[in-house]
């Protein structure tokens, strides 16, 4: 039985990460970001094939702290993976999840985040909640650049049928 | 091969109070458990499953929930160290359909510090459909913290009160490099 989840790269998340030469022979990409930042720091972002323009949407839905947030924006520069990056306890990293759905298309391009900031109650209470990007652009992804937040590790895997 | 198979528990009687994965390899990156939970009480409307890492019962977790039950938006965080983590919810007694299964994935990246020596941040997603009007349904997307930088080599679950999972609870265990 073929494989059909392999890992694609795996690097150190810092504040400005470029991934190129994504693999063009898988069907889906997910990606695991974990990072900490303990700062001011931009909130992590994510663009794709270097494009800077405003061509990016995101929905999300989450409860940060004592809020329940649900938000859209649209003709953003790029993709903010989560408003709340930080992750004041050096001890903790922040968790997102990233399926990228057929980053080969000729359509426009949709992401789905799961967004995982566990901070203990002394430090905050932690959110968590979960988005969906769009990347308006219909020319495969070659590339994918993270900026902002501070430290932590970044792995891409492809999916692919047999 | 990135997605690789570790074990598996199926309940296939009643009776086990606690399913185990033991001598969990240090080769991967993440951890992944597929969860499937049929957890049957009296008087409860859902059964919460409890996890443990490294057989670790000191007040050395913490979780974040978001989650609907019914039509309601809920949230809760523990204020305090809890000597486990809560991360599922089976259908329980109260539930007109009180033998339908749950399914969750957890998420435990890190779980060996290959990415640097933490504690261990993960995340479960999943819940169960409410088939019938008379039955709530719950969708939980929620986080939680073991405070340990200890690399994780056993992985213990139960349900609150110590209710024995009923047949056809299933657990899997995958590994990711």
């Amino acid at each position: 039985m073929a494989n059909t989840y392999d890992l694609i790269v795996k690097t150190s998340l810092t504040g400005s990460t470029d991934l190129q030469n994504i693999p063009q022979t898988y069907t889906d990409l997910r990606i695991v970001c974990l990072g900490q930042n303990a700062g001011s720091s931009p909130n992590l972002s994510m663009r794709f094939n270097g494009i800077t323009s405003a061509i990016y949407a995101r929905n999300y839905i989450s409860r940060d702290n004592n809020n329940y947030a649900n938000y859209r924006e649209s003709g953003q520069t790029g993709i903010e993976i989560t408003n709340s990056y930080q992750s004041p306890d050096t001890n903790i990293f922040s968790i997102w999840t990233i399926d990228i759905i057929n980053y080969r298309s000729t359509r426009f391009k949709t992401t789905i985040h799961g967004i995982y900031n566990p901070t203990f109650v002394t430090a905050g209470n932690g959110s968590t909640g979960a988005a969906i990007g769009l990347f308006r652009e219909t020319s495969a992804i070659s590339s994918i650049q993270f900026s902002g937040g501070t430290t932590g590790r970044v792995y891409v895997y492809g999916i692919k049928g047999a | 091969v990135a997605y690789k198979y570790i074990g598996a528990t199926t309940i296939t009687a009643g009776g086990t109070t606690l399913i185990t994965f033991s001598s969990i390899p240090s080769t991967f990156d993440h951890l992944v458990l597929m969860m499937r939970q049929k957890g049957d009480s009296t008087g409860q409307t859902v059964l919460q499953a409890l996890i443990r890492f490294n057989s670790d019962t000191g007040a050395n977790y913490w979780r974040r929930w978001l989650y609907t039950l019914g039509n309601s938006m809920n949230n809760s965080y523990s204020t305090s160290g809890m000597t486990s983590m809560n991360i599922g919810d089976g259908f329980a007694g109260l539930q007109t359909d009180s033998t339908n299964p749950s399914g969750y994935e957890v998420f435990i990246p890190n779980y060996c510090n290959e990415a640097g020596s933490k504690y261990k941040s993960i995340y479960w997603n999943g819940g169960f459909p409410g088939p019938t009007a008379s039955s709530v349904g719950l969708t939980n997307v929620s986080c939680g913290t073991w405070f340990s930088n200890n690399a994780i080599t056993s992985i213990t679950i139960q349900q609150e009160g110590n209710v024995a999972f009923m047949a056809g609870t299933s657990m899997y265990l995958y590994g990711i490099s």
